[in-house]
């Protein structure tokens, strides 16, 4: 009997701990300030690889090795969204909100890019190319904004 | 067997980490301990320079917008998530990339110290200096494997000198090594212990364990390549020794981050490797060009990487700031702190350099610009009469300047300039030398010791209002005393009173002083005096006066009579008052004539109405043949007043207020500084701070030269408008030579090579001029950098009347807002005041709007080099040219 009464306590204990880890790991589950901006980072970073596509249109080879690749990529309106979310309390969680609910159009840029073979396969090497069409959407996309800040 | 001469490693190895466990024990120096004396006063010409230049924001256009993005928030937010979305913002890899990329520079630097070989021209005795590499890799280092290796490679298990000789090369090479390893661990420390920037910090932490692998890698190449290694050529260096040495160890396939510092460190070096085979200033040309082709061209890359030069600054001159440099050190340990803070000058200055080419590149981004970059660079940086391509070389220029300096330190150009144009030397005792009597000549009381002091001082009453001649020969001490001994003075010292005879002291010292050695001396005659004094005095006097010597001249003739010769005061002297005049030697002095004597005493004055304060006098002496070195400050608070004229803060190197005595052959190189809070007005200069001059005839500052840092400041934190209606004002003026100088003060044959650094008026040699005369100043010139907001000049800040400057040129840089110019920022109606004037062409904004600079004319530093280009400039009597010919120095 003793030995039962000795179990019973044992697997009452065992459940009340477990109980209590179950909240405590609740109470971890809340997310940090930290881990919330992260996660709004993670998706404006996102808009800048997954929003971007694309699109090649045709390659012109000059030989077995090199040639060229007409492409056209579409990329965010950046101007549309940082102007949207300026002025917000915190712009950071406002420009991901609008981000994840793809409130922006897009723009498409035209543009000629190397082509190279690698392991037999042509490879379409767009990244520079893109990155600059990026990069000037993104500066003017500042520039509206700071104009806005200059204004007030 | 420990062959370890301290010195001699320190010359050539010279890292701070080295220094703690180097020990000497013999000296077969290059350098004797006087010359290491005179590379402190050398040092610290130049660290107050490069400091004042490069020790903070102002001027330097990337590290200005770095601090101002960080204010704006909205802009620098927009840079951060621009920097998320392109995929450049700043991670681990990127830091790694930018410390590289620092470090690749500084090893750029050392292949050119091999280029070079100066250093190893002037060795006396490879065979020590071979040994005592491998001891300091031994005794310091404790590289226990790489040693056996080592000491192979230089015979010394043979114990074979000549076998060391013939490896000579590879001992060149492994101190080399020793010295980058060192250079990189220094920076990669600062950045780690200092900067506030987590990410950069961790990456220099990381860093320096990668730094580590790669010397001990270095190390073992040498050692296994004793027959191998060819000629000692910077090539081979790069080549042989580069990071593609880690390339073949298991860290570079396992480890990230050695992958990321070899692929990193090769890439800086192909973009710099075709610079190398040039055999020139490798280093400076990469400099010179802007050419540091590593990084990227990206917009957003550069904004953060600009941010992180100038956290990086910040951490490089945290971690200077902590190197003690003093006179007072032992010769070795003070070489090292030397070396060890001018290589981080280096680091600093190329830091800067390429902060400044990033904002530079900015400016020509083929994607596109952002606007409010460019309208901030144009408000803030470029005015209308500069290109940024102007403005750029301008920077390049002003840093290659300073690089060179701080490398020249240890050439001993500098010891030359001082000697050819200083004219002087300073001392260790007295500037005339004297012979000591060893018997009391006939008129003459000895006083050998404290006692016998005392009993003159016990003689010399207190001092009280004297009417005539007749008071002072039959109530006070007439009579003449000569010291036959150094004496000691106790703890409760009291001051003699008031004197009026002749004290020789004979060569001797009075040390312990805490007070005035007397209150006042009226007609008398101290001479050949040293003291030294540590003196702190808090008091609610209204005013109060103070000066080793004496507190002040006074009686029936003043000053007038009283003469003070060859002394000198070494020590401290630290006051808090109302208000007063205080100086090294004589508080006021009335008219005395002091000649051959210096400070060296740190002077500290804190007042709550103004004052005068001067390393040699407070204020009014005839003052010939002295200097000072000490750092002299005063900071008033003005309390409750509202008239600016009513309250002046005056300081200067030899005296802080002058009205009609002429100040010939001196100079100062301590730091002056004139600081207030409230209505008053602020004058501080080299020499002088306020020279008052006279309607009806001439008052001298002639033939006299600064270096020490001259600053003047000025806040008020309180609101007259509420109690008095208007607002409080204030007039200060700062001088490389005279804050302010009155009408008929004539400056001529001065020179300024130290930082002056004000709000308004800021001059290299006057701040403010009040003389109409033709030739208020005249052969004169400046190398100091002149900063202020606005009225910068070269020469001079302002004047207030037509006044005429001839035959003087400016190499200093020009660093300010509103009216700023080569010569003068700012000059009565505009009119015409410059005959025969120059100025380099590179030096800043050069010529201020609405002024007529008809009569000053730029030069390049081709032209500066050639007396030809000074028309005007009389070259038989008064000008000649530096003997390494870069400028022309005054003959005196």
């Amino acid at each position: 009997m003793k030995k039962i009464l000795t179990c019973f306590m044992l697997l009452l204990l065992l459940v009340f701990s477990l109980s209590c880890a179950k909240e405590s790991g609740a109470e971890e589950k809340e997310s940090t300030p930290e881990e919330k901006a992260e996660r709004y980072y993670e998706t404006i970073r996102s808009i800048g690889t997954e929003g971007i596509e694309v699109e090649v249109k045709s390659v012109n080879m000059w030989n077995d090795y090199e040639g060229t690749a007409a492409i056209i990529a579409t990329i965010p309106d950046y101007t549309e969204l940082f102007v949207a979310v300026y002025g917000e309390k915190d712009m950071t969680k406002a420009l991901a909100k609008a981000i994840r609910r793809e409130e922006f159009t897009t723009i498409k840029y035209e543009g000629t890019v190397p082509v190279s073979v690698v392991a037999g396969e042509q490879v379409v090497n767009s990244e520079d190319t893109v990155k600059d069409f990026v990069e000037k959407e993104l500066i003017k996309a500042i520039n509206a904004v700071m104009d806005l800040e200059g204004a007030e | 067997m420990k062959r370890i001469t301290a010195l001699l490693l320190a010359i050539f190895i010279s890292l701070s980490v080295l220094v703690p466990a180097v020990s000497a024990e013999s000296a077969s120096f290059i350098y004797s301990g006087e010359d290491i004396e005179e590379l402190y006063y050398d040092f610290e010409y130049v660290s107050g320079m490069v400091e004042g230049v490069f020790g903070k924001s102002d001027g330097l256009a990337y590290w200005t917008y770095a601090e101002d993005m960080k204010d704006k928030k909205v802009g620098s937010w927009l840079i951060d998530v621009s920097s998320k979305i392109i995929g450049e913002e700043p991670d681990e890899k990127y830091y790694t990339e930018v410390l590289t990329n620092m470090i690749a520079l500084l090893e750029y630097d050392t292949a050119e110290q091999i280029e070079n070989q100066g250093q190893f021209d002037k060795m006396k005795n490879l065979g020590e200096y071979a040994l005592d590499v491998v001891d300091i890799g031994a005794t310091v280092i404790g590289l226990d494997d790489e040693l056996d290796g080592i000491s192979k490679a230089v015979g010394v298990a043979s114990d074979g000198i000549d076998l060391v000789l013939d490896n000579v090369k590879q001992i060149k090479y492994y101190e080399l090594t020793i010295r980058n390893y060192a250079n990189a661990e220094n920076f990669l420390k600062a950045v780690n212990e200092n900067s506030d920037n987590k990410m950069l910090a961790e990456a220099a932490g990381e860093l320096r364990n990668v730094n580590e692998l790669l010397f001990k890698e270095r190390c073992k190449y040498i050692a296994e390549s004793v027959d191998s290694t060819g000629t000692f050529l910077a090539k081979n260096f790069m080549s042989d020794l580069s990071f593609s040495l880690l390339k073949n160890l298991k860290e570079y396939k396992k480890d990230q981050l050695v992958k990321d510092y070899v692929d990193y460190g090769e890439k800086a070096y192909k973009a710099l490797d075709r610079l190398i085979s040039t055999g020139e200033a490798v280093f400076k040309t990469v400099m010179i060009g802007g050419d540091l082709l590593f990084g990227t061209t990206n917009t957003f890359r550069r904004h953060n990487e600009m941010s992180t030069m100038a956290d990086i600054a910040q951490a490089i001159i945290a971690e200077y700031s902590k190197i003690k440099v003093s006179p007072d050190m032992p010769a070795e340990n003070l070489y090292n702190a030397i070396r060890t803070k001018s290589e981080f000058y280096k680091m600093l200055i190329a830091t800067h350099l390429r902060g400044e080419y990033l904002i530079y590149s900015l400016n020509y981004n083929d994607a596109g610009v952002l606007s409010s970059f460019t309208k901030w660079f144009d408000q803030n940086i470029v005015n209308e009469n500069q290109s940024i391509k102007k403005w750029y070389n301008t920077q390049v220029d002003c840093c290659e300047k300073y690089y060179d300096m701080v490398e020249d330190i240890f050439e001993r150009l500098m010891s030359e300039k001082f000697v050819v144009e200083g004219g002087f030397e300073l001392h260790d005792g007295f500037i005339v030398e004297i012979e000591q009597k060893d018997t009391v000549p006939e008129g003459y009381i000895g006083v050998y010791s404290y006692d016998d002091f005392r009993k003159i001082a016990d003689s010399c009453p207190s001092d009280a209002f004297i009417t005539s001649i007749y008071d002072v020969e039959t109530e006070y001490n007439t009579a003449n005393y000569i010291l036959m001994n150094d004496i000691t003075l106790p703890a409760d010292f009291d001051s003699a009173g008031a004197f009026y005879g002749i004290l020789d002291g004979n060569g001797y010292t009075m040390r312990g002083l805490n007070k005035s050695l007397f209150e006042t001396i009226g007609g008398a005659v101290i001479k050949n005096l040293g003291l030294e004094i540590n003196f702190t005095k808090d008091t609610d006097d209204t005013e109060y006066s103070f000066g080793a010597i004496a507190r002040g001249l006074n009686g029936w003739n003043n000053g007038d009579g009283s003469h003070i010769d060859n002394c000198f005061v070494k020590g401290s002297i630290d006051i808090t008052c109302r208000s007063g005049y205080f100086g090294g030697l004589i508080g006021v002095a009335d008219g005395a004539e002091m000649t051959n004597c210096y400070n060296e005493a740190d002077i500290s004055i804190k007042t709550r109405q103004g004052g005068s304060v001067g390393g040699i006098c407070g204020e009014d002496a005839d003052i010939i043949n002295c200097y000072n070195t000490g750092d002299i400050s005063l900071h008033a608070t003005c309390e409750n007043t509202f008239n600016i004229y009513s309250i002046d803060v005056k300081v200067g190197g030899i005296q802080g207020g002058n009205f009609y005595d002429k100040t010939e052959n001196c100079y100062n190189t301590g730091n002056i500084k004139a600081s207030a809070n409230g209505a008053c007005s602020v004058y501080s200069g080299g020499v002088l701070g306020y020279n008052y001059g006279s309607w009806t005839f001439v008052t001298d500052i002639k033939n006299c030269y600064n270096i020490g840092r001259v600053t003047c400041d000025w806040t008020s934190d309180y609101d007259a408008t509420k109690e008095y209606g208007f607002a409080l004002g204030a007039s200060y003026c700062a001088g490389g030579i005279v804050g302010h100088a009155g009408s008929t003060v004539r400056i001529n044959g001065c020179w300024n090579g130290g930082e002056v650094v004000g709000e308004h008026f800021v001059g290299g040699i006057a701040g403010r001029v009040n003389d109409d005369s033709d030739d208020a100043i005249t052969n004169c010139y400046n190398m100091g950098t002149i900063s202020a907001v606005q009225y910068a000049g070269g020469i001079m800040g302002k004047d207030v009347y037509e006044m005429g400057m001839k035959h003087c040129y400016n190499m200093g840089v020009i660093a300010g807002g509103m009216h700023c110019g080569a010569l003068a920022g700012g000059i009565n109606d505009g009119e015409e005041c410059f005959e025969d004037c120059y100025y380099l062409d590179s030096i800043g904004p050069a010529t201020p709007a609405g002024i007529d600079y008809t009569g000053a004319t730029p030069l390049t530093a081709e032209e500066m080099a050639k007396p030809e280009s000074f028309a005007g400039f009389d070259f038989v009597d008064t000008w000649k040219l530096r003997d390494d010919h870069t400028q022309p120095l005054l003959k005196w």
